[in-house]
């Protein structure tokens, strides 16, 4: 299995792009069973490559990924989508999800390539409170995934909204889901993206109060996962009480709501994670570093 | 091989000849497998029989049979009790590898009425168990049957050609209904009009599941018949406002000369309504909806005939720009069938000639042992490889001839040849 730990992020990378690359023949050109065979074994062979990946760096660190770094949160968010894109892609072979599930998993795994993926030290020891940083992450991390998700299912909506009124002459080539089903994960979505943000942003604030102060005894609200975040679920409940409140809402205001919701917080938050070089990654002393990477840090400092 | 095909179909018969020449349930089919196999019982035969076309697909493995049209044509004759010159010229014949083709355009439905169409598939299934079940089939039709049926399972997944439906309410309901609605069986379905639009659309919406219809009609015993038929229920006239208000999909075939509910109408219904997305087929001509009603609101999904009909249209235009790309298929897959066929007839030669240079190196092999009763097991084991070698190397130039040979028909000559020079007998 010595092979599996020479696997690179560009093995995976270039196999979801020929996964891409089938889909987009497949709408283009014509569907035939050996494009779509293509398709779903670059797709597992990347899957297969992504996950050795991560299990390697996982164990190179002795920590689970997502409180690796930066780095392993986008790719662990891009494993999730992979996932999914396989089942569903099994499942529903004349649905054209992967045109949609594809790009955002290239875009994931391009933009880890641009942030930090050096393993602090501090989160290398073991206790309570590193199992807290594992529940804060893993939570941020599946929210920010349902929010990119009920993004995507409010984009196929309007799309295939579009379609049905007949306004664009090529959309017919789309397959998609009905507007009822995709109404519904909307709806779902946004619920599940409020009830993890919130557990994320409790379990973070919680990781503070716990007693780890960060070394310059600040708590900063200019680190870009705090501050994105917090706008992210803020704007998240507001939009789901919009939801929720105002039964009259027809699906396609519903669909445009999540749609600006979820595109501008994605873009805020991944553009800030970004910009900052990783999450939580801006400035050592700050809190955002003692949420995920929590609290030994101080500790070891202090002593 | 010998395969030979009479193909009476909606190309090139009437409706009348087709009737003629139909084998109309099993039973006549059974009389008719019953009376081919006491005229040939040599030759094996496959009738298919639909409202489209009539095919009989006689066939032997055996080169000592002879098959010909005439043949196929005095059985239909006697058969059915019609003179010949009543369908002859009403009908084509293939022969051999033309025959292979056709079947598998057929089982493709590229030969059907419309293009792409599944029903087909079922037809032959159906055509082919019957004739095993009478002991009509043999090597050459299960294998030339089955072959056809993964032909027809290769061009559905490789090409486009049963994709997108070409009838209106095909269309309507598995186009648009299922892009807006994941689920019937929940839906209140309102048909206004009970002409036969509205039954055919009906019957596609009670096969995704529809359970509440209601039909409403001027004429209110036209509408009790279509609901009794699909389990509906009926509603008067007057209440169309309320019941509008209800229906997640309405179907509307009125022949009314004029717009029946229009744009204020309409409003006020959704007005009254929770502005629940509502589906409505307006397939009267002229149009029973007004146009404009689909901009009262996001959830108002408003389709007309010349909507559907343009749908229909380019699925069509879809299925049409497959066609080169499935023949291409079927060309393929009837020369591997056409050259699996060709090499099976050498089988026979290759074994018997593999098993007398064998039965010859063993004996010799024998006699030298006998010879030298010193050999060791090891070098014993040594000669035995050696001559197995050989003879594989001196087989192998007339066995790849053959191959070569059969790649584009029963290599009767070369075979001939083979059996008089290494006395392999008949």
């Amino acid at each position: 299995m010595a092979f599996l730990s020479k696997v690179q992020l560009s093995c995976f990378l270039l196999s979801y792009l020929v996964a891409f690359g089938g889909e987009l023949f497949q709408l283009l050109r014509h569907r035939s069973g050996m494009a779509r065979g293509i398709t779903i074994l670059a797709a597992a062979a990347g899957l297969l490559a992504h996950t050795a990946y991560l299990v390697t760096r996982s164990s190179d660190s002795g920590l689970p990924p997502l409180i690796g770094s930066s780095h392993d949160w986008f790719l662990v968010l891009a494993w999730l989508g992979a996932f999914f894109y396989l089942i569903l892609v099994a499942t529903h072979r004349r649905l054209a999800l992967g045109l949609f599930l594809l790009p955002s998993i290239l875009s994931l795994i391009i933009m880890a390539l641009f942030v930090d993926d050096v393993l602090a030290d501090s989160v290398r020891e073991k206790n309570a409170v590193h199992r807290w940083g594992m529940l804060h992450a893993s939570t941020l991390v599946i929210g920010l995934g349902t929010v990119a998700a009920s993004t995507m299912c409010a984009v196929m909506y309007l799309l295939q909204y579009q379609k049905l009124r007949g306004q664009s002459s090529w959309l017919h080539r789309l397959q998609l889901p009905s507007l009822e089903r995709l109404n519904s994960f909307i709806r779902w979505l946004v619920v599940s993206t409020v009830i993890m943000l919130t557990v994320g942003l409790a379990t973070g604030f919680i990781l503070v109060m716990v007693g780890q102060q960060p070394p310059d005894g600040s708590f900063s609200w200019k680190d870009p996962l705090v501050a994105g975040t917090s706008i992210v679920w803020l704007t998240m409940v507001s939009a789901l009480c919009r939801i929720l409140a105002r039964k009259e809402q027809t699906g396609r205001q519903v669909a445009r709501l999540t749609l600006m919701a979820g595109g501008f917080l994605l873009v805020t938050v991944l553009g800030l994670t970004l910009l900052s070089g990783g999450i939580h990654g801006s400035s050592p002393g700050n809190v955002g570093e003692m949420i995920v990477s929590p609290p030994e840090s101080s500790l070891v400092q202090s002593r | 091989m010998n395969v030979v095909v009479l193909s009476c179909n909606h190309h090139h018969a009437g409706l009348e000849v087709r009737e003629k020449l139909a084998f109309a349930s099993e039973e006549q089919l059974m009389r008719a497998y019953a009376q081919w196999q006491q005229q040939h019982p040599k030759s094996e035969l496959v009738v298919l029989s639909t409202c489209n076309r009539v095919e009989i697909y006689a066939a032997s493995d055996e080169d000592s049979v002879e098959l010909s049209s005439q043949q196929i044509t005095d059985f239909v004759s006697l058969f059915h009790n019609l003179p010949s010159d009543e369908f002859t010229s009403s009908v084509l014949y293939h022969h051999g590898e033309a025959a292979v083709e056709h079947l598998f355009e057929v089982v493709c439905s590229l030969d059907s009425m419309v293009l792409g169409e599944p029903q087909i598939v079922q037809q032959v299934k159906e055509a082919y168990r019957i004739a095993q079940e009478n002991s009509s089939c043999g090597l050459l039709t299960n294998t030339l049957f089955q072959q056809a049926l993964s032909v027809s399972a290769k061009v559905r997944t490789n090409t486009k050609l049963s994709e997108g439906r070409v009838s209106i309410a095909s269309v309507a309901v598995g186009d648009f209904g299922r892009s807006i609605f994941n689920r019937f069986d929940n839906k209140v379905v309102l048909v206004i009009g009970a002409g036969e639009m509205a039954e055919e659309t009906l019957r596609y919406l009670k096969d995704e599941g529809v359970k509440r219809i209601i039909v409403v009609n001027r004429n209110r015993h036209r509408a009790d018949a279509l609901a009794a038929q699909f389990g509906g229920v009926t509603d008067d006239f007057e209440n169309l406002e309320k019941l509008l208000g209800e229906a997640d999909v309405v179907v509307s075939t009125t022949g009314a000369t004029e717009t029946l509910i229009d744009h204020d109408r309409f409003a006020k219904v959704r007005q009254a309504s929770d502005r629940k997305p509502v589906f409505i087929l307006d397939l009267g001509a002229p149009r029973d909806f007004a146009s404009t009603i689909s901009q009262i609101d996001d959830n108002v999904f408003l389709y007309d005939i010349d909507a559907l009909e343009a749908t229909c249209d380019r699925n069509r235009q879809l299925r049409v720009s497959e066609v080169q790309h499935a023949k291409k298929i079927i060309r393929q897959q009837t020369d591997r069938f056409m050259h699996e066929v060709y090499h099976r007839a050498t089988g026979p030669v290759i074994q018997r000639l593999r098993e007398q240079w064998s039965n010859i190196s063993r004996s010799e092999l024998d006699l030298l042992c006998r010879r030298e009763p010193d050999l060791t097991d090891s070098q014993r084991a040594a000669i035995e490889k050696t001559i197995h070698r050989i003879v594989n190397k001196l087989l192998h130039p007339p066995l790849e001839t053959l191959k070569d040979e059969a790649k584009v028909g029963t290599p009767h000559g070369l075979l001939d040849a083979i059996r008089q020079l290494f006395h392999l007998g008949e």
